[in-house]
């Protein structure tokens, strides 16, 4: 379960002749339970995507506090948060982000390693059965296309079963046919593994597959479904 | 579409939002051209001093010289051939030979001088500077000022001074002449005196070391070249030299010809670096700008207009560069002046001629438009909607055989500037052979072992694993990185030892080797007499060397002809060559090699030569020659070579190749023959002697030139000293030049981590996401970084001295001296300073912003 308490964050903007701070998020809540899956909607700027900062522990409130699993990320040191998002949080990307030099099962294999974590080959096989890439598995990024590379980060993030997998635009990068298809892949993923997802998304279509769908509107959420 | 004037803003406008980059990039340009462009105008200024002063330093337009006395027949038949062609002429003799002054307190002082005896028409071009004490005198005698402060001449007296038979009256002092260019180093001052007086002093007898010269004005001066040629045709004897004032010849001195080659190995380091770096700039700015340049593409940019532009921005930061290396050497150019002339009495103004100045605009603008060729190539080849789309991003890991092409168009290119830029084939092609060496080296140990060092690094933790699998994938930037690295490290290494080397050779051995005095023309009728006085003063037994003058007639029994010089282009080599072929040569003979000289190739004598013994067709003399000689005469072991000796025909087989340490001032020769073949040549002799007080140096100077006037004596410890200052002020320079070199090198260092850094930025932040702390993400890039500079200090050492070794052993000609010290001190250098580069390159890690990732897709 994760639950979010009145989280703030503010940034200052520096312009010619004054600076002030923008709150981007005011005193935000918002409660997920294991296994459900929740689309973020909103303009552009609103502050999606400092949302997932937050909720990755890869950015810090101004107050408030993210609990993941019952653990306050904001009672963790830097280092800690790093070991946590390790073993308990998967991040899909808008641009993908795989590392060029290593191979589409290296890639996949790359949390893993990072975690010292013993490979458990036939899951790690069966996974990239499963996103169509058991094929391209000796493949680089580079010759991979954009739907592919996305099955690829897919891959990635869930090898490490993650308790909350955050997704910032999985789709935004593709054609509507290839994006369908991907996210078509991700939800049977999602549901399959029964992993708890925060899905930022500007497509409503997208949105109502989600279990409830929120608006981020002047730093709060607003309940949609 | 676009005209060329909005793509000349559409290009300005990316110069000035890409600060950095292109702070970067023209400051690479500037560091890399200045050494170079100093260089340039340093060595144009040289080439128009010579060049508009030629006929001024040679004395003429066409010039005759010769180590020995020009016959009355010779000069008639020069007078003959070069009739109806010249104005006016005029000839001289110049030799060394002891002056006596005596001063009021009656006890003589003596000195070696160069004594010139000229005719009235003497300079046919330019003037002397003179200052004139006493004129109108029956026997002047003019001297360099530097005699009047040795002497401690009362100027305002009736001064005498002996040459040898003749007492001549101290007219005045020659404050330049202009037949001499370069001060430096001379082995002792010059006197004038009149041609006509030169019999009295009765100092020229059989076999004296004495130089005649007949220098011709000519009625069109650009004839000399072709006259120069038939008169070559004409005399085959190649003891004559004909120099023409339009043919470019070197300084004649080794001292300043090291210097040079110095200075030009030091400009092609910084050239070379400096274009690597620009190879490597260009790539990453590529890299950095492919999803601009596909949406340009996408935009309606044509694939050649996305190339305009970038040869537009390559141009105009360039032009910057340039007009910025300008600022600095005008700046410079008046210290630098300053620097030369109170360092090394060199005059040569470093005049910015409007030549050098097109040649520096056209090499520095065209320059990194070569380099760029490949990157022009990527982005003219560029499929833009893949790369918007995230695929193929890296183009450049695909093999392209048109960009390998280009690549290797770009070796050849810099093969020929660099032949061009050092004036040695040899220098140019070892600089780039080691280049492409480097390079390949690289290439094959990665190919080779990349399975190896694979499987190796996979047995090992993430923190390595990765480390090296990055550096083992991304081959291009490892190369790169690599070879650069390695290249600079094995210039910084080189450059020292070669230093050392020069100056090794330039300083004469512990003081305890050096003898006091060295004589030389010593007459056969002298010696006895010589060896009383000797014997007497200092209870030394005088040793003796025989000197025979002779000229190489055949090799092998092939005529040994007078090597054609080129017209268009001529390398150090080539001129090394035809000098070293165009001149007589002296020989002796002896039983016992010196402490000076070691056999490289070959044995020494074993024994006597008895002609009486022998059969005249198998039984060659044996001889042994000097390294240098017999590699520029091209001669080999067994090899047969005929001197002519006074008309007669002398043959020696080499048996053995020798290497001398000239600066030993023991009696050292280039050809010595085995005892027992020439004893009964006409012969002079040279003697060293050893371990005198200053004192006995002063007496017996004084005893001999007052018994043997025709003998010269070098007080070898003044000469050692004087030519000590030199040499340090030469090594202060060499460390000036090794130093910015190693400013180049760190330049580099920083821009190469400092690139990778920020190219890898977003996979460091990705590496984080993934649950890699700061720490573990410090370290493969530390890792990466440090694997990179042991193995490239270890090649660039291993490199670095190998080329020292070779660049000695063929360019230099001298035995390499290794420079622990300098190498040590490099070495902790080198490691500290990359420590710290790393450390202050790799902050961006240390302040990693994983959520960028987030804000980049947002």
């Amino acid at each position: 379960m994760i639950q979010i308490k009145d989280l703030t964050k503010s940034y200052k903007m520096v312009s010619d002749e004054n600076q002030q701070d923008i709150r981007i998020l005011n005193q935000l809540n918002l409660t997920v339970q294991t296994g459900e899956t929740v689309a973020i909607v909103g303009a552009s700027g609103s502050g999606k995507s400092t949302l997932l900062g937050l909720v990755s522990g890869l950015d810090q409130p101004d107050s408030g506090e993210v609990i993941i699993n019952d653990q306050s990320l904001q009672k963790l040191n830097q280092q800690d948060v790093t070991g946590f998002r390790a073993s308990n949080i998967a991040i899909v990307f808008q641009q993908y982000y795989l590392v060029q030099h290593l191979t589409a099962l290296e890639n996949v294999l790359l949390p893993l390693e990072i975690l010292n974590q013993k490979v458990d080959t036939n899951f790690v096989n069966n996974l990239l059965d499963q996103v169509g890439l058991s094929h391209r598995i000796h493949h680089k990024p580079n010759q991979l296309s954009g739907g592919e590379s996305q099955r690829l980060a897919l891959a990635r993030a869930l090898v490490i079963k993650p308790s909350l997998l955050l997704a910032d635009e999985p789709s935004g990068s593709l054609d509507v046919d290839t994006g369908q298809k991907i996210m078509s892949l991700f939800f049977d993923q999602v549901k399959k593994n029964k992993t708890t997802t925060v899905l930022v998304t500007h497509d409503p279509s997208l949105a109502k597959k989600c279990d409830r769908v929120f608006q981020l509107i002047n730093g709060q959420l607003q309940a949609l479904v | 579409m676009m005209s060329f004037f909005k793509l000349i803003q559409f290009s300005m406008k990316d110069i000035f939002s890409q600060k950095r980059i292109s702070t970067f990039f023209v400051t690479n340009l500037i560091l890399g051209f200045l050494g170079f462009f100093l260089l340039q105008i340093f060595q144009n200024s040289l080439v128009l001093e010579t060049q508009s002063k030629a006929q001024e330093t040679l004395g003429g337009d066409l010039v005759i010289s010769v180590r020995r006395e020009l016959t009355i027949e010779e000069k008639e038949k020069f007078d003959l051939k070069l009739k109806e062609q010249f104005i006016s002429k005029t000839q001289y003799y110049d030799f060394f030979a002891m002056t006596i002054f005596k001063t009021d307190k009656l006890d003589s002082k003596t000195r070696l001088v160069l004594v010139k005896a000229i005719e009235e028409s003497y300079p046919l071009y330019g003037q002397f500077k003179k200052t004139i004490f006493q004129d109108n005198q029956e026997t002047p005698i003019f001297v360099d000022p530097e005699i009047i402060d040795q002497f401690q001449i009362d100027t305002k007296k009736i001064n005498q001074i002996s040459l040898g038979d003749q007492k001549f009256n101290l007219s005045g002092v020659i404050q330049s002449d202009p037949t001499r260019t370069f001060r430096f180093g001379a082995l002792a001052p010059t006197v004038y005196i009149r041609y006509t007086d030169l019999p009295k002093t009765n100092l020229i007898k059989t076999g004296s070391t004495i130089t005649s010269v007949v220098s011709y004005k000519l009625k069109t001066p650009t004839n000399a070249n072709q006259l120069k040629k038939d008169l070559e045709k004409t005399f085959t004897d190649s003891s004559i030299r004909f120099s023409s004032a339009f043919l470019q010849e070197d300084s004649g001195n080794r001292v300043f010809d090291y210097l040079l080659d110095y200075l030009n190995l030091v400009s092609l380091v910084a050239i070379g670096l400096s274009f690597l770096c620009l190879g490597y700039m260009l790539q990453w700015l590529f890299q950095l700008q492919i999803k601009n340049t596909a949406l340009y593409k996408i935009l309606g940019l044509s694939h050649w207009q996305a190339v305009q532009t970038q040869i537009i921005k390559n141009f105009v930061l360039s032009l910057f560069a340039f007009l910025i290396a300008t600022l600095f050497v005008l700046i410079l150019k008046t210290p630098l002046e300053q620097i030369m002339y109170s360092y090394f009495e060199v005059s040569a103004k470093l005049d910015f001629t409007l030549k050098s100045f097109f040649v520096n605009l056209v090499f520095i603008v065209i320059g990194p438009q070569l380099v760029a060729i490949p990157s022009y190539l990527n982005i003219y080849q560029m499929d833009p909607l893949p790369i918007l789309k995230g695929q193929n991003h890296d183009v450049r890991e695909k093999f392209n055989l048109q960009k390998n092409l280009v690549l290797v168009g770009l070796l050849v290119v810099f093969w020929l500037i660099a032949i061009l830029q050092s004036q040695s084939l040899l220098i140019g092609s070892a600089f780039t052979g080691a280049l492409s060496a480097i390079g390949l080296l690289t290439v094959l140990v990665l190919f080779l072992f990349k399975g190896f060092i694979q499987k190796i690094a996979d047995q090992l933790g993430f923190q390595n694993k990765y480390a090296i699998t990055s550096l083992l994938r991304q081959k291009k930037s490892t190369y790169l990185i690599f070879t650069t690295m390695t290249l600079s490290i094995a210039i910084l290494v080189l450059l020292p030892q070669i230093k050392k080397s020069i100056l090794n050779e330039l300083r004469p051995q512990s003081a305890s080797k050096i003898p006091s005095l060295f004589m030389f023309d010593i007459q056969p009728e002298q010696v006895a007499g010589l060896e009383k006085i000797v014997l007497d003063k200092t209870q030394q037994k005088l040793q003796l060397t025989p000197l025979v003058r002779s000229r190489i007639l055949k090799m092998n029994d092939a005529d040994y002809e007078r090597k054609a010089e080129s017209e268009f282009f001529k390398t150090r080599e080539d001129e090394n060559e035809a000098r070293f072929r165009n001149r007589g040569v002296n020989l002796t003979y002896k039983k016992d090699l010196q402490d000076s000289e070691t056999i490289v190739k070959g044995r020494w004598f074993s024994r006597e030569y008895n002609l009486s013994d022998s059969n005249e067709n198998s039984d060659i003399p044996e001889i042994s020659l000097e390294e240098r000689y017999a590699g520029r005469v091209g001669a080999k072991l067994g090899d047969v070579l005929t001197f002519d000796v006074q008309g007669l025909e002398i043959k020696g087989q080499v048996t053995s190749i020798r290497r001398v340490r000239w600066t030993s001032f023991q009696p050292n020769f280039f050809v010595v023959f085995q005892p027992g073949v020439l004893e009964d040549a006409p012969q002079v002799f040279l003697s060293a002697v050893n371990n005198l007080a200053t004192d006995q140096v002063r007496t017996l100077q004084t005893d001999i030139v007052n018994s043997f006037s025709n003998i010269s004596i070098i007080d070898v410890r003044e000469s050692v000293e004087k030519s000590l200052v030199f040499i340090d002020k030469m090594a202060l320079a060499l460390q000036i030049m090794a130093g910015l070199s190693l400013v180049v090198g760190f330049f580099i260092f920083i821009i190469l981590i400092n690139t990778q850094v920020r190219e890898r930025l977003s996979e460091m932040n990705l590496l984080q996401v993934l649950g890699a702390g700061l720490p573990v993400v410090y370290s493969i890039f530390v890792k990466q970084f440090a694997l990179i500079i042991i193995f490239s200090l270890f090649f660039g050492l291993l490199f670095g001295l190998i080329m020292a070794y070779f660049l000695m052993e063929t360019l230099f000609t001298l035995s390499l001296t290794f420079d622990f010290t300098s190498l040590g001190v490099l070495i902790i250098l080198l490691t500290t300073v990359l420590a710290g580069i790393i450390f202050f390159a790799t902050r961006p890690i240390r302040h990693l912003q994983p959520l960028q990732l987030l804000k980049d897709g947002a």
